[in-house]
């Protein structure tokens, strides 16, 4: 079965292009990939990254607050012209005030312009900074970052923690984080895992959906492509893409 | 009484013989210091609060923030002269091929077989989280359920830490007569969060019955100074060779039993045979496995503790177990502050991560606890969830119709996440495949296949059971003993059984 299943190309615009144009330089956007355990998408990520041919002129900037750099740096392959850096947050959770993350952290980035940041569970923030709240991880953290660092943030989240059975503070901010992010994103990359468990020649789906966020670029001609693939990584961590 | 005396007998005995070995030792072992091993064994009562001590000599440590403190590790590994291939006992090769992962077992040969299949063993330097479902998923009648089944995690925990314990004696004992050998063998540290598990109970390796005469002159021998074995290097050889042969001889009639299916081979030189009935013996010491105490103590402590206990054991294998974690019955309500926790599981994560190759987490939780970061920060994610009595009840009375009163399974073990397969992406969740129980060599798991119905069921069943019913029967009759020996084909069809009896179906 699996070989007669014909692999499909990512596509998230309808021009064929995965990462948004950006036509001046305030324009900012934020996509989120979220994901569920045991379905870390690793490879989108580096899909991102690699896919487009106009991507050496970005500057990609991949942070993470639950994996080490020594990780990402082994698991994030940039082909040959593209350019990453990778900046290490897992510490930055022993931290009490969040405001200081971005100066101490991001301080070397002094233009904003054709920057882009894969930023791996900032909710985590909710945990471990005491009393914080999704507006003020947003104000103080997200935007902050779009505002002066970046054009485009790509949030990759586990979408675990989001409970409809609210008993706590922090469900509560979890999960008011996950939504917020749905109306602030441009595209949401929604990694699900198989329900039925585990299967030979399925991982999982992909399902590309637009976000909440307000586009005047998106014309009949130009608009985000809705669609919901199955994914299948193969053992050399190649995937492929089908319906 | 005449029990406490005994123990201090052994305790005396084994601190003598101990003392005695390190002046022979001193030279070899390079990492441990006269002054730690010297300290005569523990002789009946509790182990003094560990966690305080360090506290005491870190006084104004304690002030600075953590992350500070976990640099600062990070440096002081970065000065040490790196190991890269360290040769310690136990471990093998991951049988994946794509990288060199290093396993060891986590003390269940099966565990280490079909959960981590990938592997065959758990990976060093990840986090296994074995959380309990309780039944209260499954029908909603008591919501504190969460208190009654904690000793299966108990269980793989202390043959956890068994399994260092029995791999750091076989690492004392290599460097007596393993003279030829130019390669330093190394041993295990288990290191246990929380005073209420009894270190006695840490399960001894398995003597069959046949041959309990024979180990228990090995014993004796054992019990002698070491003087005489050295002089009889030869010998010892001879009886190496000798128990070596019993080995064989344990795994055939092992196989025979058709114990766990007979597919998985049994290495002694990377998990033991435990008898969960028995005591580990000699009592486990200090070096062996350190406990670190949860009352009076905050998180950050025992993260130094823990991170002191690394730094102190440099070549050892680190075997962490926190069992019921974060459990309201154990743990005090000053350590439920979420921030608190996650910045102990980033620092653990941490040092994991500058002692990848010598340091494993086996943590355990019920989910009522459960804090969904705790699996954000474990490789693996572990769920043990309990048949409701119905089926066990159905289980039971099948598997006694077929004379295998013991084999009646008691839940399903569902894997979320595998570490260093989970991470890269992969796919790896596996539901309603596994099952487990408690036997007598300790946790057991298998693949899941519903039994040959014993016939007698009641009404409901018998409105479902029709002729297709009987003449299926009769097909299952035939493969009753090779299903009952234990492992159905993969491809196993439940829909060929779903009739017989609804309540096995979720």
């Amino acid at each position: 079965m699996v070989a007669l299943q014909q692999s499909q190309d990512l596509i998230v615009f309808s021009d064929h292009k995965i990462l948004p144009k950006f036509s001046n330089q305030n324009q900012q956007s934020i996509y989120s990939i979220l994901y569920n355990n045991g379905t870390y998408p690793l490879w989108l990520i580096n899909k991102i990254i690699n896919d487009d041919a106009d991507n050496t002129k970005y500057n990609f900037i991949v942070s993470s607050f639950i994996n080490n750099n020594k990780f990402m740096k082994q698991n994030i392959k940039p082909s040959n012209n593209v350019d990453v850096d990778f900046i290490d947050l897992t510490l930055s959770l022993q931290a009490t005030d969040i405001s200081t993350i971005i100066d101490t952290k991001y301080k070397n980035i002094t233009k904003k312009e054709g920057n882009i940041l894969v930023i791996e569970q900032p909710e985590l923030l909710l945990s471990s900074v005491e009393s914080l709240t999704t507006i003020n991880l947003f104000q103080q953290f997200i935007n902050k970052l779009l505002l002066s660092k970046f054009q485009h943030v790509i949030i990759v989240s586990n979408i675990d923690y989001y409970s409809t059975y609210i008993n706590s503070f922090h469900q509560y901010q979890y999960t008011s984080f996950y939504q917020s992010l749905q109306y602030k994103s441009d595209v949401l990359f929604t990694v699900k895992s198989l329900k039925t468990g585990f299967a030979k020649d399925i991982s999982g789906t992909l399902a590309i959906t637009k976000g909440g966020a307000e586009n005047s670029h998106y014309t009949d001609k130009f608009k985000v492509v809705e669609n919901e693939y199955f994914f299948f990584v193969n053992k050399d961590s190649s995937v492929k893409l089908f319906y | 009484m005449s029990f406490q005396r005994r123990n201090e007998a052994i305790g005396g005995a084994g601190a003598a013989r101990n003392s005695s070995s390190i002046r022979q030792l001193q030279g070899r072992v390079s990492n441990m210091s006269l002054r730690d091993q010297q300290q005569p064994l523990s002789s009946g009562g509790r182990q003094p609060i560990i966690g305080r001590k360090p506290i005491s000599s870190i006084p104004r440590q304690q002030q600075q923030p953590l992350e500070q403190q976990v640099q600062k590790a990070h440096t002081y590994q970065q000065e040490r002269p790196k190991q890269q291939s360290l040769n310690i006992l136990g471990c093998k090769p991951s049988i994946s091929k794509s990288s060199d992962i290093q396993v060891t077992s986590i003390g269940s040969p099966t565990m280490d077989a079909m959960v981590f299949k990938q592997h065959g063993g758990i990976p060093i330097g990840t986090t296994t989280l074995i959380k309990d479902i309780s039944r209260k998923d499954i029908k909603d009648e008591q919501t504190l359920k969460y208190l009654t089944s904690i000793n299966y995690q108990n269980t793989i925990g202390l043959q956890f830490l068994a399994t260092g314990v029995y791999h750091q004696r076989r690492s004392m004992k290599k460097d007596i007569t393993a003279d030829d050998h130019d390669t330093e063998k190394l041993g295990h540290i288990g290191i246990i969060i929380g005073e209420w598990i009894d270190l006695q109970d840490i399960p001894g390796v398995y003597v069959s019955k046949s041959k309990k005469s024979s180990s228990n002159n090995d014993k004796k021998k054992e019990a002698d100074s070491i003087v005489s074995k050295l002089s009889n290097v030869e010998q010892k050889r001879q009886d190496l060779k000798i128990a070596w042969r019993y080995g064989m001889k344990n795994n055939d009639s092992l196989k025979n039993n058709g114990g766990n299916g007979g597919e998985i081979k049994e290495d002694l030189d990377f998990v033991p045979r435990l008898d969960i009935q028995s005591n580990v013996f000699p009592r486990v010491t200090k070096e062996e496995v350190l406990r670190i105490n949860v009352l009076g103590n905050t998180l950050e402590n025992i993260l130094l503790t823990i991170q002191q206990t690394i730094m102190k054991n440099p070549k050892k294998l680190i075997r962490l177990y926190l069992p019921n974690f974060l459990n309201p019955k154990y743990y005090p309500r000053t350590y439920f502050q979420q921030a608190n926790v996650i910045k102990f599981l980033n620092g653990l994560k941490h040092l994991q991560s500058l002692n990848e190759s010598r340091f494993l987490t086996l943590i355990t939780t019920t989910i009522d606890m459960n804090l969904p970061i705790l699996e954000n920060f474990s490789n693996t994610v572990i769920e043990l969830k309990p048949f409701d009595q119905q089926t066990i009840d159905y289980l039971t009375k099948n598997y006694k119709s077929q004379g295998l009163p013991n084999k009646v399974q008691q839940g399903m073990l569902n894997i979320t996440k595998m570490g260093k397969v989970s991470e890269y992406g992969h796919m790896n969740i596996r539901l309603n495949e596994i099952v487990y129980h408690i036997s007598k060599n300790g946790f057991v798991v298998e693949l899941w296949s519903i039994p040959v119905d014993a016939g007698d069921d009641n009404d409901e069943n018998k409105k479902n059971s029709t002729n297709e019913n009987n003449s299926n029967n009769k097909k299952q009759d035939k493969n009753s003993i090779k299903a009952s020996k234990s492992i159905e084909p993969h491809g196993h069809d439940h829909g060929s059984h779903s009739h017989n009896n609804p309540a096995l179906e979720y």
